[in-house]
Order: structure tokens, then sequence, then C-alpha cells
């Protein structure tokens, strides 16, 4: 291609929605992915579309979102695997009850209305073989779930079919902003340049950060996961715990998806994570005990991504205050799926524009001077 | 000279926590040739052999384990594989090319004390596999191999695309074997090496855990 506008870092569903979008808005736009599309986060992830109890900050990012995840083959051209079947928090006591009721009432009070608490009977008519011991939940009818992997490649697709290109293989090894234009880098290829760099880099999203002196402070995790042999259709809703942590998901081929926050132990350099059996065990009997019909399955893969997160647990999005023409993007801390389809509108704006129409304040990358505070109920991986 | 080691135990024998807290310094997994042959050379390893015992993911130091007794990890410090079971050396990080592990002459894989032979290696015959078995458990034991194993190889693995998604959008599952499974699944070091049973691995939890500590990347970019 001749020279990009725009070199976006990262060939997860983040880096493809932002390099659409840029494409969309007549940028030529290169995508640099140091593995291959999907090959982290985006290929790992349970494919959780979820509004239902983030932080207050996520929620109108979120609802924007799933707006465009119900006709996301508007977007991309085909629907990625997407299925409305809502999601549900159960409540397995009457204290989390109460925490999930709060909530609502939190929500209301913010201007929102989506999620809705369910008492005794009607969890019961939303998941018949739930165990008799939960007491209601909380609902957000309109959520769903997607197919991670072929929902990264759709996005690819839709972004090569407007014109961009994405190189895999391409590991930057240094970047630098001079005049007008940011240089990189790349162990094998040659150096690059644009005006505008996106930093879409996932786990590996801290680490240019501080290569260019700015210090966000990211952790990162392996997020694990498991899914049982096919069993005959028993749950439609994603289904997560209150008190524990648990994302539960029926396939379309009966498969069980079983994931929501017990971690094993990444490895950025080699690229991939070890599993804790132990916590995976806690995750099976957590499992178990809200839906006891689980007993005679087996379990058939398990995996863990490597991901970015930050101490308050929702991401970096936003311009650097260092360099202009740099986007950070990173950090989703193992929920950042379900914003894909928005991240990537709101990246390019703030590329082109320097601002969004969305409220993305808390996001900013340079918030973490003055402290850490979380308004998200317990929130699942993926 | 071979560690101290519990009591030799027989094919199939329960193996795993009970024992003191002293690791098993060396296991065999596999009940074919050669982990029979290997088992003669090395009497008081511990031998994990299917069907009363299924080793079904291993990580540095263990073998998850799945019997009549529920699961249970069996602690090794050198480890012998005779069963076609590869994806418990992908678990454990060992290099492959292609399909088969890498090894030398004596079987001796990428992972220090980490050992292959028989059937994983190509191994043709019974004969062949026991004999392989013999020369990896001697070379395991720090004794004269006796022998050198010769790999047959296996036809490139075709590529596979990342994430468990498109293994099982290529393997069709459930349809898929559980051969067709692992053969898919060991290019992007897929767990488990064989399914457990959910029931068996929850009996394994205690206490809710508290959450694994968040890792910190202090590498450079370069």
């Amino acid at each position: 291609m001749t020279a990009p506008d725009a070199i976006v870092l990262g060939g997860g569903l983040h880096g493809l929605s932002a390099a659409l979008h840029l494409a969309r808005r007549g940028r030529r736009v290169l995508v640099l992915e140091k593995d291959r599309v999907g090959a982290h986060a985006s290929g790992w992830s349970a494919g959780g579309v979820r509004s239902l109890g983030r932080d207050l900050a996520e929620v109108p990012l979120a609802v924007e979102s799933l707006a465009l995840w119900h006709r996301i083959a508007e977007l991309v051209g085909e629907d990625c695997g997407f299925r409305a079947t809502g999601q549900v928090k159960l409540a397995e006591n009457d204290a989390e009850m109460e925490l999930l009721a709060a909530r609502a009432d939190r929500l209301r009070a913010a201007g929102w209305a989506h999620e809705e608490p369910v008492d005794r009977a009607e969890l019961r008519r939303l998941l018949p073989a739930v165990a008799p011991h939960c007491v209601g939940g909380l609902v957000v009818r309109g959520d769903g779930f997607a197919t991670p992997y072929r929902t990264t490649l759709a996005f690819r697709r839709a972004l090569e079919t407007a014109g961009g290109v994405v190189q895999e293989g391409r590991r930057v090894i240094a970047a630098q902003r001079r005049g007008s234009l940011w240089f990189l880098r790349t162990a094998i290829g040659e150096p690059v340049s644009a005006p505008i760099l996106v930093n879409a880099s996932g786990a590996w999203g801290p680490r240019l950060a501080r290569h260019l002196g700015e210090g966000i402070p990211a952790r990162f995790a392996a997020p694990m996961m498991m899914l049982t042999d096919a069993m005959p259709p028993f749950v439609t809703p994603v289904v997560g715990a209150t008190g524990r942590p648990l994302s539960f998901k029926q396939l379309e081929n009966g498969q069980v998806m079983i994931g929501g926050g017990h971690r094993g132990v990444g490895d950025l350099e080699a690229g991939r994570a070890r599993l804790d059996i132990p916590r995976l065990a806690y995750s099976a009997r957590t499992a178990l005990e809200l839906f006891p019909l689980l007993r005679s399955t087996r379990i058939a893969h398990m995996w863990a991504g490597l991901e970015s997160i930050m101490p308050d647990e929702i991401p970096v999005i936003g311009l650097s205050t260092r360099f202009p023409g740099l986007v950070h993007v990173f950090g989703f801390s193992g929920h950042g799926f379900a914003l894909g389809p928005i991240v990537g509108r709101i990246v390019a704006d703030l590329a082109l524009d320097g601002a969004t129409d969305l409220p993305i304040a808390a996001f900013r990358p340079e918030r973490f001077a003055g402290g850490v505070v979380s308004t998200a109920l317990p929130q699942p991986a993926g | 000279m071979l560690p101290a080691c519990p009591g030799a135990r027989g094919l199939g024998a329960r193996a795993g926590r009970g024992q003191g807290g002293v690791a098993s310094a060396i296991v065999i997994i596999g009940g074919g040739p050669a982990g029979r042959a290997a088992a003669e050379i090395l009497p008081g390893a511990t031998l994990i052999a299917r069907p009363a015992l299924t080793a079904w993911h291993a990580e540095p130091g263990l073998v998850w384990t799945e019997g009549t007794h529920g699961v249970e990890p069996v602690p090794f410090e050198r480890l012998l594989l005779c069963a076609d079971e590869p994806l418990l050396l992908a678990a454990l990080g060992a290099a492959f090319e292609g399909q088969r592990p890498r090894v030398d002459t004596t079987g001796a894989t990428s992972l220090p004390g980490i050992y292959a032979a028989g059937v994983i290696l190509g191994a043709a015959t019974r004969e062949e596999a026991a004999a392989q078995g013999r020369i990896a458990a001697r070379a395991l034991a720090g004794q004269p191999p006796g022998g050198r194993i010769q790999i047959r190889p296996l036809p490139p693995a075709p590529a596979l695309r990342p994430g468990p998604a498109a293994l099982l959008a290529a393997s069709g599952t459930p349809a898929a074997s559980e051969a067709e499974r692992r053969r898919l699944a060991l290019p992007v070091g897929l767990c488990p090496a064989r399914s457990v049973s959910l029931a068996a691995l929850a009996e394994l939890a205690g206490d809710m855990p508290a959450p694994a500590p968040l890792q910190e990347d202090v590498e450079r970019l370069a």
C-alpha cells in the first residue's frame, strides 16, 4: 500500500474495529499484528455480549455497542454468531438479591433501565435447570453472546474490503514520533510511518506506552475457561453469579462454556498461559452447584487467554497526553469483547476529530494519579 | 542412580496424593510395550496406564489423572511418556516438529528430565516400541542408553487458526473423534489432553480460592 494514514498495532477485535472505522472514513490503514489475527484475547474470549453489571462508566458504551451487535451484519457483513439470548446474574441468597436490587436502583437513578430484577419464579422460567437454592437474579434481555474468532475474522474481512491492510508476524520493536509522523521499526520488514498510531496491543499495550514514556499502570492475567461435551439443550441465556466468579453459557452445538475470571499463569514472552487446575476445579464446582445436571458431563477443552487488566478494571481509551496522533485502547480487563464494535468508532473519532460524542472521560490514560474506584458488580471475564 | 521412590506400583495403579508428601521421582505414562519395558528398567517408578488411570493433563512437576477414585495430581521429578498423548507434552511446553515432539536419540525432549518413547515417536512395532522404552528409561536413569531411537516423521500438520473457536469449527465437535480432536489441538496446545469428568474435577475444589495475583510486565518493547 502507499504510505498509510494510520497504523494500528494489534490484530485483535479492538484493533481491527478501529482500523475498520478509520478505513470507512477514507483513511489508508495498516494493521501490524505481532502474531496472527485473533491469536490472543480475541481468539480465546468467551464471547459474552453483556451490558449487565458493568461499571457505570462503561454502561453508555456497552448499551451503544449492544445496539450495534443487534445489527452487526450491517457493519461487517455477517452476524458473527451473535445471539440475543439475554444474560442473567444469579442471586444465590437474599443478601445477593438485595445487592442486585440495589444495583438496579442505582442504574435507574443514573438514567438506565435495561437491568431488570427478577424473582424466583421468573428466574425458573428463564432457567428451568437452575439449582433450587437460587432466589432470583438480574436480567438484561437484549444481551447475548457471539463467536469471538468468527467475529474477529469478520472485522478483518470488512477492513480489507474497505482497503485496509493487515500484516501478521510483524512485531514492533521501536516507536518514535518525529515531526508529524510516527516511525515504527519491526522485527522483520521495512520500517513504516504514519501520522496516526493506535495502540490496541492488548496485554502488550502497556509495554508500548512505557516505551513512549507513558506509565499506564496495567497488569496482565490469564482468565481460564472450560468447554464441556455437547449436552441436550437446557439453558438459553448467558448466566453469571454474584457471589463467586462464573460465566456460563450453552452453545448452539450443545457444549457448555464455563468461565468467569479464575486465572491461570500468563507468559507474555511465549504468548501463552498455564492452567491452574485447582482454580478450574472451583469453577467446575460452582457450575455444578448451580446446574446439577452437569454431573454427568465431561470437560473437553480448557484454555486461558492473555488479557491486560487495569487497576479499576475499566479500559484505557483515549488520546495520549504526551504525543499528538496517538490513541491508546487496551486494558479491557477481561470483558472487552462486547465493546469491540463501538470502541472502533470511538478510536476513529479520537484519531481524526480529537474527540467523540460518547462519554469516555473515565477511560483517559492519565486517570490513575487520583486513585481507583469501581462501580461494577463482580464481572465475569469474557 | 535412581532416587528413592515409593514402592513399585503395577500397571494402572492408583497414584498421586497420599504418599506422605513424597514426590514420585519418576512417572511413566503408558501401559503399552514401551511403558512396560521402561517399568522393568525403572522398578520404583509410578506407572500411569489406562483404563484404570488416565493422564489427562500435565504441568511442570505434576501429572493430573482421573481414575475410579476421581481426579488426582501425581507429582514427578522425571517423566517418561510412552503413550500417544502429544498434548501432555505440549501442555508442559515441549518443543515439537510437526506432530512429533522434538527428541534426541535417547528420547529426551526439549524439557529437562522429560522423555518420550514408543508410539508417540512413531514406533511401528511392539518390539520397536519396547526397545525405545528401554533406551529412554536407561537414559532417564542416567545409565548408558544401549541404543538409539529412530524417529519416524509424520507428514506436516495442517496449519491451524488460533483459538478454541477455530478448533471447534475445524473439528466439527461434537462428532469429531478423540484422536482427531487431539491432532487438531496440538498446534495450539489446547488442554486437556483427554476429557475429564466435570463432577470429578469439582470434587477437587475446596473453599473459594483467593484471586490469583495479577502479573506485571517488566519487559521492553524490543
